[in-house]
C-alpha cells in the first residue's frame, strides 16, 4: 500500500491506497473505503442488486427454504427464500407487495453472491 | 485430588484462526512443540505458518473437519502429541471429545469429561444450580423435545422467550420469540441452526430478560481442588446474541455486588470439581442477578481479563493440565485499570453486516503501549465463507474506562485492513454512542440503536476526487495479491515520499 497526498480543491487530502483487480482501497482520516466505481468496470452483480424487481443472494450460501411459488401474490416483507451461510439463517424478504414472476432456485442449491433467486413483476 | 505432574512436550491444536495462533504463542513460551490440526481451507493462515507441524483434517466445512472427533484424535496420535487444546467453539465443550482423548491417553486441556457433562450441558447445569438454590431464569430444560411439549412450555414461560441450542453457545441457534404465533417457525429455525452448528437439534427455552446486562465471571480450578475467580467481564453489546465488544471489569458492579457474584460463580465451579478455565454467565437487571449458563472452555474475550490482572490464561490452562497447582491465592489478585476488546469481522457494516469474504490485502496494526492485536490471518490469506469470518481481535488497556475507550477509538481509526470490508465503522459507532460511553448499555443496545446496522457513511466530493486521482497514480497489484506469504509492509504513516 502507498501513502499519497494530493491537493483537492485547495485542501490537502492524504490517504493510504491500494489497488487490486480494479478495486481501489483508500484509508483516509481514520476510515477505510473501497471504490468500485472509480474505475470503469462492470460490476454486474452489484447492478442487479439495485434492481427492485430482483431478489438476489446477498452472500454465498445454501438455499434451505423456498416459501413461495411462481404466480403467487406476496406482501411487503414476506419471507420468500431462506438461505444458510456461516451457520446462520438469513430470511430474504419481498421488498414490496408483488406477484412472483419467476423463481430460479431450489432447496439445496449452493449459490454465489449476487445470484438472482426470485424475480418480481 | 492431585495426580502426578506431566511435562507436555508436544501439543496439538484442534482449532483455527486467531485462537490457534494464541495457543501457539503460549506453547512457544513454554517450550512446547505445536501441531496444527487444520481443515484444507485453512492452509493459508497465520497459525499454519507458525505451527511446528501441521496435520490436515481434509476438505470441507466444520462438520467434516474441526467437529470430527476421530480425525482430530488420529491427527494427535499420528504426530505424537501428548495433549490437545480445543480452543473455543467446535469440540471445546464436547464431553465425548474429552472422553475420547482420555481413552487414548491424550491430555485434554480443559475440564474433565464429567465436569463438561455436568455443566456444559445447559440443561443439566441448570438443574444442579437450581438444586443449590442459585437464582435462575424461568425456563424449560427438559429432554422431551416433542413440538407439542415445547409449545406448552413456551406458553407457561410466557413471552418474550428465547429458544437456545442445548449443545451450543456463541449466539448460534438462538431465537427470540415475542408472540405465540411465531413459536413454531422460530423453533424450526433454531433447531436447524443448532444441528448444523453443534451436531444436535436439542433446544431449551428461557424467559427472555430484556434490558439486562450480561456479566460473566472467569473462574479457574486446578487438580488440587482449588478454584479461584479472576473477576468479571461485561459483554452486553451483542448482535443476534453474538458478542461484539467485551470489557473488564464491568462498569456496573459495586464492590459488594462483584464479590457476591464472584462467590456464587466459585460455588458453582466447586460443585463440579472444576479444573481449568471456565466462565459463569449471569444476567443482571435492577440489581438482581440470575445464573444464565456456565461455559466449560476458554472464551474469546479472555484477553481483557489478562489485561486487568496481568495473567496469561492459556499458559495457565496448560500448566494446570500438566498437573501443576495454581501458583497464587485469591487475595493476591486485584484489578488494575480497564480493558476492552473489539471483535473484528470481515463484513460489510453498511449492508447489515453481511459477510465480506475474500483474499486479505495489506494489513497494518498500529502497535503502541496498551494495544494488543490477536490476528489469525495476514495479507494473501483468504477469509472463507466456510467458517466464522472473524479476522482478529483488538484489545486496549488503560488506567480508566474513559482513557481505555479513547485508546480503542484511536486504534480502530488507525488500523488498516484492505481487501475485505470490516466492521470497524460499526465498532466505532458503538463505542462513541453516549449510552455505551456511560456504561449503562444493556443487551438491548444493538436492537435499540442499530436495528438496521449502520447507515452508509457519506463520501465527500473531495474524497471521491482524491480516489479518482490516486487511482491513476497507483498500479494494480492483482498479481501480488495472489502471493500467500505475508510481506514486509513499510509503515504507512511515514511521510509520503512521492508518487510513482
Amino acid at each position: 500500500m502507498k501513502p499519497i497526498e494530493l491537493e483537492i480543491q485547495g485542501k490537502k487530502i492524504s490517504g493510504i491506497v491500494w489497488k487490486v483487480k480494479g478495486q481501489l482501497w483508500v484509508h483516509s482520516n481514520g476510515e477505510t473505503y473501497c471504490f468500485d466505481d472509480v474505475v470503469a468496470k462492470k460490476s454486474s452483480s452489484k447492478a442487479k442488486l439495485k434492481d427492485p424487481n430482483l431478489v438476489a443472494a446477498p452472500m454465498p450460501g445454501k438455499i434451505t427454504q423456498v416459501g413461495v411459488q411462481k404466480g403467487q401474490d406476496v406482501k411487503a416483507e414476506q419471507t420468500l427464500i431462506v438461505m444458510e451461510a456461516m451457520k446462520m439463517e438469513y430470511a430474504l424478504k419481498a421488498p414490496r407487495a408483488a406477484k412472483i414472476k419467476n423463481i430460479s432456485c431450489v432447496v439445496g442449491d449452493q449459490v454465489t453472491l449476487g445470484k438472482i433467486l426470485v424475480e418480481l413483476e | 485430588m492431585a495426580g502426578k505432574q506431566i511435562k507436555i512436550s508436544k501439543l496439538a491444536i484442534a482449532n483455527r484462526g486467531e485462537v490457534a495462533v494464541r495457543i501457539i504463542r503460549a506453547c512457544q513460551e513454554l517450550g512446547i512443540q505445536t501441531v496444527l490440526l487444520h481443515a484444507e481451507a485453512d492452509r493459508n493462515s497465520k497459525a499454519y505458518r507458525l505451527a511446528d507441524e501441521t496435520f490436515s483434517l481434509g476438505e470441507g466445512g466444520s462438520s467434516q473437519t474441526y467437529l470430527d472427533i476421530p480425525k482430530n484424535i488420529q491427527g494427535a496420535l499420528k504426530t505424537g502429541a501428548q495433549a490437545i487444546h480445543p480452543g473455543f467453539g467446535f469440540l471445546s465443550e464436547n464431553a465425548d471429545f474429552a472422553q475420547a482423548c482420555a481413552k487414548v491417553g491424550i491430555i485434554f486441556v480443559g475440564p474433565k469429561p464429567e465436569s463438561i457433562r455436568m455443566l456444559g450441558d445447559k440443561i443439566s447445569a441448570r438443574k444442579i444450580l437450581e438444586k443449590m438454590g442459585l437464582p435462575t431464569v424461568r425456563g424449560y430444560h427438559g429432554q422431551d423435545q416433542d413440538v407439542q411439549t415445547l409449545r406448552k412450555e413456551a406458553l407457561r414461560i410466557g413471552f418474550p422467550l428465547i429458544i437456545k441450542a442445548a449443545a451450543g453457545g456463541g449466539g448460534r441457534g438462538m431465537k427470540v420469540v415475542r408472540e405465540a404465533e411465531q413459536f413454531e417457525e422460530l423453533l424450526g429455525s433454531a433447531q436447524r441452526e443448532a444441528l448444523s452448528g453443534f451436531g444436535s437439534s436439542q433446544v431449551f427455552l428461557e424467559r427472555y430478560l430484556e434490558g439486562a446486562k450480561h456479566i460473566e465471571f472467569q473462574i479457574f480450578g486446578d487438580s488440587f481442588g482449588k478454584v479461584l475467580h479472576f473477576f468479571d467481564r461485561e459483554c452486553s453489546v451483542q448482535r443476534r446474541h453474538q458478542k461484539i465488544i467485551e470489557e473488564a471489569p464491568s462498569p456496573s458492579l459495586s464492590t459488594e455486588l462483584r464479590l457476591k457474584m464472584a462467590e456464587t460463580a466459585v460455588v458453582a465451579a466447586k460443585a463440579a470439581n472444576y479444573e481449568g478455565a471456565g466462565t459463569v454467565e449471569f444476567l443482571l437487571k435492577d440489581g438482581e442477578y440470575f445464573f444464565l449458563e456456565m461455559n466449560t472452555r476458554l472464551q474469546v474475550e479472555h484477553p481483557v481479563t489478562e489485561a486487568v490482572l496481568g495473567l496469561d490464561l492459556v499458559k495457565l490452562q496448560i500448566k494446570v493440565a500438566q498437573g501443576e497447582p495454581l501458583p497464587f491465592e485469591q487475595n493476591e489478585l486485584s484489578l488494575r485499570g480497564h480493558a476492552i476488546e473489539c471483535r473484528l469481522y470481515a463484513e460489510d457494516s453498511e449492508q447489515q453486516g453481511i459477510p465480506s469474504t475474500g483474499v486479505l490485502g495489506p494489513v497494518h496494526w498500529p502497535e503502541a503501549p496498551g494495544r494488543r492485536f490477536e490476528a489469525g490471518f495476514e495479507m494473501g490469506d483468504e477469509i472463507t465463507p466456510l467458517f466464522d469470518p472473524m479476522i482478529a481481535k483488538i484489545i486496549t488497556w488503560d488506567m480508566t474506562r474513559e482513557l481505555c475507550l479513547q485508546k480503542m477509538m484511536k486504534t480502530l481509526s488507525d488500523s488498516i485492513i484492505f481487501g475485505v470490508k470490516t466492521n470497524i465503522p460499526y465498532l466505532k459507532a458503538i463505542i462513541s454512542h453516549p449510552e455505551f460511553q456511560s456504561g449503562k448499555m444493556t443487551t438491548q443496545f444493538i436492537n435499540q440503536y442499530f436495528p438496521q446496522g449502520l447507515t452508509p457513511r457519506k463520501i465527500s466530493a473531495e474524497l471521491e476526487e482524491f480516489a479518482k486521482k490516486a487511482n491513476l497514480l497507483i498500479s494494480d497489484t492483482s498479481s501480488e495479491a495472489s502471493q500467500t506469504i505475508a510481506t514486509q509492509i513499510p509503515d504507512p504513516f511515514l511521510k509520503p515520499w512521492g508518487f510513482t
